[in-house]
């Protein structure tokens, strides 16, 4: 659990990430999606933030720009004391190393010309890991942390499960010895069966390394499952942050409200009321004025529509963006 | 090597049937001298038109018969062997290298980059190969080099716009943003991760390219700005017989089959190298 103690290891401010579309020749006016837009967060040390959102909502825009895999609008990235965003590719390749990221898709994920031991040993060699045998050393060292088998080595991803394929995935970004991890969606595309083992083997890493998750995913019971604190994202604003069971316990904001209502229970007997949402994800190359959830809120008022709420601190730690959340929840 | 021979008993009968006859045309050129029952350009006017063994009149001394000089068709063709291994691989190899590295820029980098490749491929598409080759051949002047130079420098455009197309595919791939991710740099991302991946449509593509590598070199030898005369080749065979073709058939037909079998070959090792080289083909 956070507190304040633990040092902040990445501090993301304001960041705007917007994708420029529809350049069209004549009216020369340019539209842009806002993928993401304005948003601010700070992760400590050895915790895991969960963000959690529609898909769409600009959940793995926001792991990219961290990342810097994709251009970043404006905003500032601190991570470990660097600016990120102002480095040069030399000098964001040494960052990089302490920040890796895990993706959605084991099956595109991991180059199907490479074997597993040159997939897991290619981040050394690019780091000027020169020694063989120290590479190998480290790769199945690396092995061992994903339990995966030493005679894996010699073979190619398509042998492979897609479970296994996440532990590939997972190995290639830890070996490295990174800080941390970004996890865009690393068990959506999995069973639910070997989803629980790869959070667990998540789960038992991060406390055997020391590691820092930043973990995005549509599933709220895997946020739950997994986070330490909670972020909700909805078409590129964060609409509130709070520690895990105080979101899911009390949530401020309506739009989180109706999601954790949707979580079925196992039990028939239980009398649900459901805090339905009302139709479609609004454009995000055109998102509603005021308050970007006003156009589905259940409790919409006028200062809703005409004025954006900001992010307020209503308890410890829990931060909303409602103008009401104090009358309505 | 014993892989080797593990890989080629495994292969289909028709890769099989390809690496034979592949085998037979390389050993013909290599070993023309020795294998050949007479001289490439012994000319003997008393023994004109003579037909080959299998057809009426035809002697055991000239198994294919003779040409409108009297030179022995079966000498030719395998001395013509020895230009079309090494025009249709030379060539293959000058346009294979200059087509997959401009495709490969024009893919990955995009923008200005893959514009101005791309504008260059529109412009060699909207000539035609046989104009275009002829002012190349003009200007170089006539000789082997030189035509392997020309198909070489004409033949690319088809490598760029396979490998561009897939190197733009590839580049969506998650296993690029990774490598991205890890620390490689776009020279490591584009030889050991877009490359391995591109190559095989590129080497199928080349073997399909072989054959019409040696057409093209039969056709600048036919028009005379090809192969000076001096040498015996199959394009030429086909081009001088061809006034002959009601009479006497063999001297065109003969070394046409010779360039329909070794393209056909050609076109089977080529999908037999793919299957080799495909990790999900291979055997573990």
């Amino acid at each position: 659990m956070t507190n304040l103690n633990q040092r902040t290891i990445l501090k993301v401010e304001n960041l705007k990430t917007y994708f420029e579309i529809d350049k069209r020749f004549i009216s020369r006016q340019k539209k842009y999606v806002y993928a993401v837009d304005d948003v601010s967060l700070d992760v400590k040390e050895g915790e895991t933030l969960g963000i959690v959102g529609e898909s769409g909502c600009g959940k793995s825009t926001l792991l990219h720009s961290i990342m810097r895999t994709v251009p970043v609008t404006s905003g500032r990235i601190e991570f470990d004391g660097k600016d990120v965003l102002s480095l040069n590719k030399k000098e964001l390749r040494q960052v990089r190393k302490d920040k890796q990221i895990i993706f959605q898709d084991p099956f595109s994920s991991l180059d199907p010309r490479m074997t597993i031991g040159e997939i897991i040993e290619e981040p050394l060699i690019v780091h000027g890991v020169t020694d063989v045998a120290e590479r190998r050393r480290r790769v199945l060292e690396t092995f061992e942390y994903v339990e995966l088998l030493e005679d894996f080595y010699y073979r190619y991803p398509h042998e492979f499960s897609g479970g296994q394929r996440q532990r590939v995935s997972i190995a290639r970004s830890l070996v490295l010895k990174p800080k941390l991890i970004l996890c865009d969606e690393p068990v959506s595309a999995l069973d639910v069966s070997i989803q629980s083992q790869i959070l667990n083997l998540l789960n038992d890493l991060q406390k055997q390394l020391d590691l820092t998750y930043i973990f995005v995913s549509h599933a709220l019971n895997v946020i739950r499952h997994v986070s330490d604190r909670v972020c909700v994202m909805y078409l590129g604003k964060v609409l509130e942050t709070a520690d895990v069971e105080e979101l899911f316990e009390r949530p401020k904001h309506p739009y989180t409200a109706a999601l954790l209502s949707s979580i079925p229970i196992p039990d028939p007997t239980v009398n649900r009321v459901h805090a339905s949402i009302k139709g479609e994800l609004p454009s995000p190359s055109n998102p509603p004025s005021g308050c970007r959830f006003h156009t589905r809120c259940p409790y919409v008022k006028d200062k809703c529509i005409n004025e954006e709420p900001v992010l307020e601190e209503k308890s410890s730690s829990h931060i909303v963006a409602c103008h009401f959340s104090d009358e309505i929840l | 090597m014993k892989k080797l021979i593990k890989t080629l008993k495994k292969s289909t009968a028709t890769a099989k049937l390809g690496l034979i006859i592949t085998a037979i045309w390389i050993f013909c050129a290599i070993f023309a001298p020795l294998l050949a029952p007479y001289g490439p350009n012994e000319v003997n006017t008393s023994k004109r038109f003579i037909p080959p063994i299998f057809a009426e009149k035809g002697t055991n001394e000239h198994i294919l018969g003779t040409d409108e000089m009297g030179r022995d068709v079966l000498t030719r063709i395998i001395y013509g062997s020895r230009i079309s291994l090494i025009v249709g691989i030379m060539a293959v190899v000058v346009s294979l290298i200059l087509g997959t590295t401009l495709g490969l820029l024009a893919g990955y980098y995009g923008g200005w980059v893959d514009s101005i490749i791309m504008r260059i491929v529109d412009v060699m598409l909207s000539f035609p190969f046989i104009f275009m080759a002829l002012v190349l051949m003009a200007v170089l002047g006539s000789g082997l080099t030189n035509v392997i130079v020309v198909i070489g420098i004409t033949g690319w455009v088809p490598y760029a716009r396979t490998v561009r197309a897939q190197t733009l595919s590839l580049k969506e791939r998650e296993f690029i943003t990774a490598s991205d991710t890890i620390g490689c740099n776009d020279m490591r991302i584009i030889l050991k991760h877009i490359l391995p991946n591109i190559i095989d449509s590129a080497i199928i593509l080349g073997t399909l390219e072989m054959s019409s590598a040696i057409l093209s070199e039969a056709s600048l030898t036919f028009l005379g700005m090809g192969i000076p005369p001096s040498m015996a080749t199959w394009g030429s065979m086909v081009a001088s017989g061809r006034e002959y073709i009601y009479t006497a058939w063999w001297i065109t037909a003969l070394p046409g089959l010779a360039i329909f079998l070794v393209c056909l070959a050609i076109n089977f090792v080529g999908d037999w190298v793919r299957d080799v080289r495909d990790p999900r083909l291979r055997s573990t």
